[in-house]
């Protein structure tokens, strides 16, 4: 296989890439973004993986063993604090349209410009060598796999070079899709699909390899290891403590689990990409799932290249190419070029753009616009300038690492070059970490600890690599700087023991973050800053009440602003804008004076453009800002929080009213059926009252109008009329006593009555009717006595009502009335048994209910008012008893009712 | 009702981090093969699935988002 191929399958590859982010893109604009979900995002997240992770792991692993773990194990720890703390972050940017890691530092101190031109050069100077080493790691690929001995071409010939060609397709790729809007705050739907798709790529190539020379070459794990332990050499391998301390150990995890969240790549996917923030809950066991997955294969693929190779001098860096080809499968050898392609061709894209970024909003763009000498020109040119320079440093950006490439990097392994990396955004550490939990941090400190953390790691790291290359002379190694011994890079204050990047990374944070937390204890910060701090340290209570409390002061003129916006978005896009904005917050546009809310939404919109820093210098440039003073900010701080206060109380409030209204209507609805049931009541009574009083009218009518009568059949008349005149008192009689009880105007007479005499007593009064109707009346009585607190009057009501109703409904002759006492340890029950016609099942209840009987006339033949029992129920419950019945229908019924017992 | 994650991924994350260092790597940091695989790789894959499981069932038993 030769470089040709190779050449033009890296070109089809990138082709799929654009086919990709095109589509993507398409698929955006219908309105279906293909990354709003949890697993692509994870999937992004994974451009952690570079080529660093696909060729230099294996590196590492053959001569270092499991050290190359730390470098996943510590993303893996982050992973767990995604929720809680990149969560914050993610928060943080959205409210304030933060663009880049420059962007959130300068931005929590005071939107301070020159804090950010210095995080950008410390990125730019940490982050393009990491670039460069994509590239490396892409040619290195490329001769491995046409099988030519690493001939480097040297910066002079490189039209002869492919690395060239495939850096300036990238850029091509990079600035079509990443410089689509003017507002770098907005999502780049096609870069990170691209990226996403690249991940699945990677890893499937990698398990390829991987599965290819655990099964293909041996025998599985078992095999691979039990071999590799026969040799004394591999090992080693095993085990930590040969090259790596315990130290180094712990020192790479954690300058790993900083750099997941501080490259500025790996920011740019996790937090300016981010589309929602519960992606948040799924990247964050996907994304270790994914660093797991993809570390497997990496010691058996370092064992198997040793144990094949042996000595005969093959780079293990390139193992995982070289043992394919080595067997002669140059298909899976593509594939794994491919995969390693994509790799290094995701970080560069995503590198690119957050480097790009940075570099246009911090230097180059604030650079132009003074050198234009800003005037509000509405001609919209401003905004295609801004992209210009945008995609110019990216441009200058791959330029770089591709000069840096081929003249430096070729005397460094690729592991050692991105740890230098990692080393340079843990220094954004403090300043970030510290600037979101402490309000105390101020600019001053901030800058400092930034600085000095930076100056130390330039000197431990960069010092010796440019000795390395021969750039400087070796004394300053041996001897230390300007002769002074324990100024050496390697072992500052004569402290040994540690590798060169443990060593690094412990003293630049050491004295970043202590500078960071002296100079911030005793500097005062400015009212911006302290207006920042709280807005990031709150940020979760701020943001659910965004533009609350807009700190701006001074005078403002609408047009200005307008002609502001336009400069930058266009005429038509401003427009809508501000529209949009003023509508929503019911903001008069046909002012001349701008309201401050506005003033300050255009800052954030510019920000989203062109960084805070500059926005910020922007705006003041068109408007007449009065300086804040401290007191003020404290202020319009602690209104918020008042106003705050004061929603929290309405809401509770507004909670309460429900509740009061909901218990309204309740009562409302309770009441009104009441009233119909007394509608209901009146009109039942009033019909029964008139049935007997039509009847004694008409016998009356037949007495009055027959004189001629005789005695006998006037007598019946006479007599009849009486007794319907007695049911009629009687009926009245019982609904005064009921409307007594119901509205609670009967008060119980209350004494120890005894409850065989309170039976005997009603057994005896009935006796008549019973004898009337030839009906036996029956009382068992139990053989204690009795006594309970009550109203014997009503209770003897009761009494009668039951036993009155029995005798009622037994058959003449054989009807036989039983009245039982039965107990348990609660209540005493009084049951009265009779073996009448029974009551059809259903009505149990119902019979309580008043005038049932005149309701339901359909039932055998009516008697009795209908009321009695319900007073019965009545009376019972005064007692805080129960009254019920059991019947079957034909068989009889027995009413019970129970009384406390006391 | 809402409840807070945080603590538990919090604590959680201090744990694993003793989980991967020192000393309680020694455990495993021995040149020997256990079940045909070297001690350490075992232990750290181990203690590394294990992290992936309890990260999930923290994080995917509530996806609503708690206000602070």
């Amino acid at each position: 296989m030769n470089n040709i191929i190779a050449i033009i399958s890296a070109l089809l590859y990138l082709a799929l890439l654009f086919g990709v982010a095109y589509y993507a893109e398409y698929r955006q604009r219908k309105g279906h973004s293909v990354i709003n979900n949890g697993y692509v995002y994870a999937l992004s997240l994974a451009v952690y993986c570079t080529a660093w992770t696909y060729y230099g792991s294996v590196g590492r692993a053959a001569t270092n063993g499991p050290e190359f773990l730390t470098i996943y194990l510590g993303p893996t720890i982050a992973a767990v604090l995604f929720w809680p703390v990149l969560r914050k972050i993610i928060r943080i940017c959205k409210t304030q349209r933060i663009n880049s890691i420059a962007d959130l530092i300068s931005t929590r101190y005071g939107k301070n410009f020159s804090i950010a031109v210095v995080v950008t050069i410390l990125c730019v100077l940490g982050v393009i060598p990491y670039i460069a080493l994509q590239l490396k790691a892409i040619s290195n690929s490329i001769h491995v796999l046409g099988a030519n001995n690493m001939a480097e071409v040297g910066l002079g010939s490189f039209l002869q070079d492919d690395t060239f060609y495939i850096t300036a397709v990238l850029s091509v790729f990079i600035i079509l899709f990443g410089t689509r809007s003017i507002d770098a705050s907005e999502k780049h739907e096609g870069l990170v699909a691209a990226v996403a798709f690249e991940s699945i790529i990677k890893l499937v190539a990698f398990l390829a390899a991987g599965i290819f020379v655990v099964y293909g070459l041996f025998n599985g794990f078992g095999d691979v290891f039990t071999k590799a332990m026969a040799s004394p050499q591999l090992k080693q391998l095993f085990q930590l403590g040969n090259n790596t301390s315990y130290a180094t150990w712990l020192g790479l995890m954690m300058v790993s689990m900083l750099a997941v969240v501080f490259l500025p790549r790996q920011f740019q996917v996790s937090v300016v990409e981010n589309m929602q923030e519960k992606h948040l809950n799924r990247a964050a066991w996907l994304f270790p799932l994914y660093l797991l997955l993809i570390n497997v294969f990496v010691l058996p693929i370092a064992l198997g290249g040793k144990l094949v190779f042996g000595g005969s001098g093959v780079d293990a860096d390139t193992f995982v190419l070289a043992l394919p080809l080595h067997f002669g499968q140059s298909w899976l050898g593509l594939l794994v070029f491919i995969g390693g392609f994509s790799a290094a061709t995701s970080m560069i894209i995503v590198e690119t753009i957050a480097l790009s970024t940075m570099m246009s909003n911090n230097i180059l763009t604030p650079l132009f616009l003074s050198a234009k000498k800003f005037k509000p020109v509405a001609d919209g040119t401003l905004s295609s300038s801004i992209l210009n320079i945008r995609r110019f440093s990216i441009v200058l950006i791959l330029a770089l690492a591709y000069v840096y490439d081929k003249t430096i990097a070729q005397y460094f392994s690729l592991v050692s070059i991105g740890l230098v990396s990692f080393a340079a955004v843990a220094q954004f550490a403090p300043a970030v970490l510290g600037g979101i939990y402490w309000k105390g941090a101020s600019k001053n400190g901030a800058m400092a600890g930034i600085c000095t953390g930076f100056v130390v790691w330039f000197f431990t790291l960069v010092i010796p690599s440019m000795v390395s290359a021969k750039i400087l002379d070796e004394s300053i190694m041996t001897q230390g700087l300007f002769g002074i011994g324990w100024l050496k890079p390697f072992s500052l204050f004569g402290i040994e023991g540690m590798d060169s990047i443990t060593h690094s990374v412990f003293w630049s944070l050491l004295v970043n973050i202590t500078t960071f937390v002296v100079v911030s204890l005793n500097t005062k910060q400015q009212a911006q800053e302290i207006y920042q701090a709280e807005i990031f340290v709150d940020i979760f209570k701020h943001s659910a009440t965004p533009d609350s409390n807009t700190v701006w002061k001074g005078t403002a003129y609408l047009p200005d602003l307008h002609s502001l916006l336009e400069n930058f978005l266009g005429p038509q896009r401003a427009q809508k804008i501000l529209n949009n904005y003023a509508l929503r917050n019911k903001i008069p546009l046909d002012t001349k004076r701008a309201d401050p809310r506005l003033v300050s939404f255009a800052e954030k919109v510019l920000a989203g453009v062109i960084g805070s820093a500059s926005a910020r210098i922007m705006v003041s440039s068109v408007t007449k800002e009065e300086e804040l003073k401290i007191d003020e900010v404290i202020n319009i701080l602690r209104e918020s929080q008042q106003m705050m206060e004061l929603n929290r109380e309405l809401k509770k409030k507004s909670i309460e009213l429900q509740k009061a209204t909901q218990q309204l209507t309740l009562v409302n609805e309770q009441l009104k059926e009441m009233d119909s049931m007394k509608d209901e009541f009146l009109y039942t009574v009033t019909h029964e009252l008139r049935t007997p009083i039509t009847s004694i009218r008409a016998m009356a009518e037949i007495v009055y109008d027959n004189d001629d009568m005789d005695e006998e059949q006037r007598q019946t008349f006479l007599g009849n009329i009486i007794k319907e005149t007695e049911r009629l008192s009687h009926l009245i009689t019982q609904v005064l006593n009921l409307e007594r009880y119901e509205s609670g105007r009967q008060k119980l007479n209350l004494t120890p009555v005894l409850i065989n005499n309170l039976l005997s007593e009603g057994i005896e009064a009935l006796q008549p009717l019973a004898d009337e109707k030839k009906a036996s009346l029956e009382l068992q009585l139990p053989d204690t006595m009795f006594i309970v607190r009550c109203d014997a009057d009503l209770l003897q009501q009761v009494m009668y009502n039951l036993l009155s109703n029995a005798i009622k409904f037994v058959e003449p002759a054989t009807g036989l009335v039983k009245v039982s006492v039965h107990t348990n340890h609660d209540d005493i029950q009084i049951w009265v048994d009779d073996n009448g016609r029974g009551i059809p099942s259903g009505l149990n209840e119902l019979i309580f209910d008043k005038f049932f009987q005149a309701k339901n006339q359909t039932l055998k033949k009516p008697q009795g008012s209908g009321l009695g029992l319900a007073i019965c129920k009545k009376i019972v419950e005064m007692h805080n008893g129960k009254i019920w019945v059991e019947s079957e229908e034909d068989k009889g019924s027995r009413f019970i009712f129970t009384l406390p017992n006391s | 009702m809402k409840q807070d994650k945080n603590p538990k991924l919090i604590l959680f994350s201090i744990l694993l981090l003793l989980l991967l260092s020192y000393p309680l790597i020694t455990v495993a940091n021995k040149a020997a093969l256990v079940w045909g695989l070297p001690a350490l790789y075992l232990y750290i894959f181990m203690v590394w699935i294990i992290a992936i499981a309890v990260i999930y069932s923290i994080t995917a038993q509530q996806y609503k988002e708690p206000d602070e």
